[in-house]
């Protein structure tokens, strides 16, 4: 591996300064340097890649129609071999023991920028004058140039690179990017290190200042990249990219697993694993002496960012979670458990979120009856501090994205049997780390009916007693009162019901039921043939949704109906357009267990008891709906016996609701019903 | 870097506060604290304790809460070597710089501090806890219950004690310490010339730096260090997180020295096949540590 891979990015660019600095890097003292270039989309590449091959570069080119220094960048760095980056520019030409200095320095430093002041050479000095370095001249002739950039190059770690995800591509043409990479370093844990050893220099050949900022187009370029610079203080960028490579990647998180006898689930969680919108990381699973080999079941993904490690025998999973974060290559660690299925923006929204000095970030979850299909967000305390943890409010552990370096140090307690994940996010809180809500729910929880036993609900009650105590216990009876008050002042974080209904389209499939929704061109008037239809549906366990319109074609305006396959909604589709012109078809999945679509959002809002009425009506729908028609915009029905429906009524303003149950009383066979479930 | 230490008498605990500046990186936790009372502090060991503590973040300006006396200002510059660290606060009139008379050696949990131990006699066992509730200050044991090893500058023996070294300093005048025992044995070039910068430091606070083990040959150490399951206590009490000795390879590694001084072949090969098994699952070891995995328990060095 080479020691150091040093990677320009260029387009259109003047071959002549290009081929004086690719000759000072070859002058280096280092041996073996590589050096990657990369082609933003010159017109001119023939003549670009024909310089590489005589200085033995490496060549990228990427087709693009506009320039961008730190796309280019990141195309190069992509393709480099070495776990040392020097980016730097085709002006700019090093001094031959810059580049061991440098290296040495990063050794010294792994955490750490390295930025070596340039120096302007004067008008004189381009590159027909560079045929060869005078070094002792160039350093008399030349300027120095303020910090107020970062002076034509950095060097850092590959690690780095992959913790930041590399140059904002958000910034196009160039100018701020440097700044921006270095400061989003520095809220990472890196320093900036300006080299003041006089045997390493960079100088700037002289060239015709370009014309950047001229055109009103370029002002509004370097003032987005401006606002960005000044604005954006996140962490992490380009989440929709990927800068995987299978020779040289260094993966941004580590996805850890640990599990033990649940092969199937374990599947269904890789394979939401993989699903992610951002791709650059490692899953490692590691088997907790399972009674049969999860290798052969894991093998169909055939993806080589999956490890699987088993253990020889069974440890436990605090030992197992240990093991893969001393495995793990990523500079986050997102913890998953095996039954749980991650949301596919989970990564994106968790790293996006990281900002500041934040080490890393949770998120909601949803729990889903593996059985009913029920589902019950849970959107996670807004704040992760100590206060909250010592009083149980604590983020869900499968839900969180920590850096690794957290992990290392913070081991789970492998002494405590279960629930060593309270004790770990408690002293983690105690630490003073700091941690960010997304924002988003992140993953599908599932819950399994009967899933621990006695003996486990036990061990659970007394290592979080242990843990409560030990975190109680370092304060005073004061200090623990008021954190008693902030942790009660700890809010549960708003997300919109719509995510978790954007959400539920990703559970398991058996938990999913087909929806389609009619429109009629013409409002159906509720008589006749047509109620044959609709009894008849209901009768085949189809429960429907109906919307009415108002004013002089009042009637029903649309239905909406479950259906098990996409051959039983071509025969609804089929059977409902027997009886009116449908205008327009829609599909889509919603949680089985959740049958009524109108009332579902109201339900995850968390207003849906009380918000909606639902009673037992007898057959005469056709009675029932002409008066529920004249007062409601929608209603709910499905069948409940064999002349039994039961009705869901929207939520009304009370003199409306009184005046719709005076009315339907006729109708009613049982005592009225509040819940939807 | 400008630092600031805020006592809380009433919860007795200690707060390093930090403000990250233009070249300086962000640490890793909202702040530093450790557990207890300090009843003296010097100026100038609390600015070491602090420049060590945020070794690894700082660049460009270190600005210690109370400033520095002139003696230690040169030190703390080139601890910073080979950044250029300006030091701000620094205070040219003459100023009493305490002297202890007492030995502490850094527990690390490791063999070399058994090791250690052995070679040199000491007075004071001093060990931070991530985990532990409180403070324990007796007169042979110093626990500090701390986060300050969350900020250690990274891989490797030396850099590991970084963290103890600068809460010893903070405990140093309380304790009477004159003397620090570091249970080091190999170090690369980095930290061996971190540790010429960090002894000429303390030096200048009046605290000794003893290394008894670094460099010391495979004869030595292993003749220093006792029966394995003599130490069993010992690893359990000093790894927190861990079940049995057995999930520890500084065990396995006190169990091939132990063998190969004994001349048992089986127990060898099963401590070099578990130290192998350490290794692939991830544990990092120093290279003389590696390369006597690698030669079934013979001194590539000697």
């Amino acid at each position: 591996m080479p020691p150091l891979s040093v990677v320009i990015g260029l387009r259109n660019w003047g071959l002549d300064r290009l081929e004086v600095a690719l000759r000072s890097h070859r002058a280096s003292d280092t041996a073996d340097l590589e050096i990657v270039i990369s082609d933003y989309g010159s017109s001119n590449c023939d003549d670009v890649y024909k310089i590489t091959q005589k200085f033995g570069c490496k060549y990228v080119y990427s087709k693009a129609d506009v320039w961008s220094r730190s796309a280019a960048l990141n195309a190069g760095i992509k393709e480099a071999a070495s776990h040392n980056i020097l980016t730097t520019d085709a002006d700019i030409i090093f001094t031959p023991k810059s580049h061991d200095i440098l290296i040495k320095n990063l050794r010294r430093m792994p955490d750490s920028v390295q930025i070596i002041q340039c120096r302007d050479l004067p008008e004189g000095f381009g590159s027909a004058s560079l045929s060869n370095f005078d070094w002792s001249q160039l350093f008399k002739v030349s300027s120095i140039r303020p910090r107020w950039g970062m002076g034509g190059s950095a060097t850092f770690t590959k690690a780095l690179f992959a913790r930041l995800h590399g140059f904002d591509e958000r910034m196009t043409v160039w100018g701020g990017e440097d700044n921006d990479f270095v400061q989003r370093a520095r809220r990472s844990g890196a320093i900036l290190n300006w080299v003041e050893d006089p045997e390493a220099r960079i100088y700037h050949i002289w060239h015709t200042p370009d014309s950047r900022g001229a055109s009103p187009a370029e002002t509004k370029i370097v003032e987005n990249n401006k606002k960005l610079l000044d604005e954006d203080f996140s962490v992490v960028r380009n989440l929709s990219r990927s800068f995987r490579r299978p020779h040289s990647f260094v993966p941004t998180v580590s996805i850890v697993i640990a599990t033990k006898n649940r092969p199937v689930l374990l599947q269904e969680c890789v394979r939401s694993c993989l699903e992610q919108t951002f791709q650059d990381f490692e899953i490692i699973v590691v088997d907790d002496g399972s009674d049969e080999a999860l290798r052969p079941r894991l093998d169909n993904f055939n993806d080589g960012r999956l490890r699987v490690i088993q253990l020889e025998h069974s440890r436990g999973i605090a030992f197992a979670r240990n093991h893969a974060t001393r495995l793990a290559h990523g500079e986050y660690i997102a913890i998953q458990d095996d039954e749980d299925l991650m949301l596919p923006q989970r990564l994106e929204h968790q790293l996006g979120s990281i900002a500041h000095d934040f080490a890393g970030a949770y998120g909601g979850s949803i729990t889903f009856n593996d059985q009913s299909g029920t589902l019950i967000p849970n959107p996670g305390w807004k704040e992760f501090d100590r206060p909250s943890t010592m009083f149980g409010r604590i983020p869900a552990h499968g839900t969180l994205l920590i850096r690794r370096r957290a992990l290392e140090h913070y081991l789970y307690n492998e002494t405590f049997q279960t629930n060593s994940s309270f004790h770990l996010l408690n002293r983690i809180a105690r630490g003073g780390i700091r941690l960010v809500h997304c924002g988003h729910y992140v993953i599908l929880q599932r819950l399994r009916p009967h899933d621990h036993a006695a003996s486990d609900s036990l061990a659970r009650n007394c290592t979080s007693a242990i843990s409560k105590s030990m975190a109680r216990a370092a304060v005073s009876t004061n200090l623990e009162q008021q954190y008693r008050k902030a942790a009660r002042a700890n809010p549960k974080m708003r997300i919109a019901a719509s995510e978790v209904i954007t959400a539920s389209r990703h559970l398991p499939p058996h938990l999913l039921s087909e929806r389609v929704k009619l429109e009629f061109r013409t409002p159906l008037t509720a008589a006749g043939e047509r109620m044959d239809v609709l009894r008849s549906l209901l009768a085949n366990c189809h429960p429907i949704n109906i919307d009415f319109s108002k004013g002089p074609q009042s009637g029903i305006k649309a239905v909406t109906i479950a259906c098990d396959s996409s051959k039983e909604r071509d025969e609804i589709i089929s059977t409902l357009s027997g009886i009116a012109e449908i205008q327009h078809v829609n599909s889509f999945v919603l949680p089985r267990a959740h049958v009524d679509t109108s009332q579902i959002e109201a339900y995850f809002e968390g207003v849906a008891v009380g918000s909606g009425d639902y009673m037992n009506v007898g057959d005469d729908i056709e009675g029932l709906l002409q008066t529920v028609g004249k007062h409601c915009s929608r209603c709910f029905l499905a069948t409940v016996g064999e002349s039994e429906y039961r009705l869901g009524l929207p939520q009304l303003e009370e003199p409306v609701k009184a005046l719709v149950h005076a009315k339907i009383g006729r109708f009613l066979t049982s005592n009225r019903h509040i819940s939807e479930a | 870097m400008q630092t600031e230490t805020v006592f809380d008498p009433f919860e007795r605990s200690i707060t390093i506060k930090y403000s990250p500046e233009r070249y300086d990186a962000y640490p890793p936790a909202a702040n530093a604290w450790i557990e207890g009372r300090l009843v003296e502090l010097n100026r100038d060991r609390e600015a070491a304790a602090h420049a060590l503590l945020l070794f690894s973040f700082i660049s460009g300006q270190f600005c210690p809460s109370r400033g520095c006396g002139v003696d230690v200002a040169g030190p703390l510059r080139d601890l910073f070597s080979p950044r250029s660290v300006n030091l701000t606060g620094v205070d040219l009139s003459p100023a009493r710089i305490p002297s202890g008379v007492r030995t502490a050696i850094l527990h690390d949990g490791t063999y070399r501090t058994v090791a250690a131990a052995r070679a040199r006699r000491s007075d004071v066992i001093f060990k931070l806890s991530e985990s532990a509730q409180t403070t324990l200050v007796g007169p042979r044991n110093i626990t500090v219950s701390s986060n300050f090893n969350f900020f250690s500058p990274g891989r490797g023996q030396l850099n590991a004690l970084i963290p103890s070294i600068a809460a010893a300093l903070l405990f140093s005048e309380d304790a009477g310490l004159g003397r620090l025992v570091l249970p080091i044995h190999d170090l690369n070039q980095s930290e061996l010339d971190l540790l010429n910068r960090l002894s000429g430091l303390l030096a200048a606070v009046n605290i000794a730096v003893e290394a008894p083990l670094l460099g010391k040959n495979l004869r030595t150490l292993s003749e220093l260090l006792p029966d394995p399951s003599s130490l069993e206590l010992f690893f359990t009490e000093g790894h927190e997180y861990s079940n049995t000795p057995d999930d520890l390879s500084d065990f396995w590694f006190v169990k091939l020295l132990w063998a190969r001084r004994t001349g048992t072949p089986k127990d060898l090969d099963e401590a070099t096949a578990r130290l192998q098994a350490f290794s692939e699952a991830g544990h990092v070891f120093s290279s003389w540590e590696q390369n006597l995995i690698m030669s079934r328990g013979t001194d590539a060095h000697a």
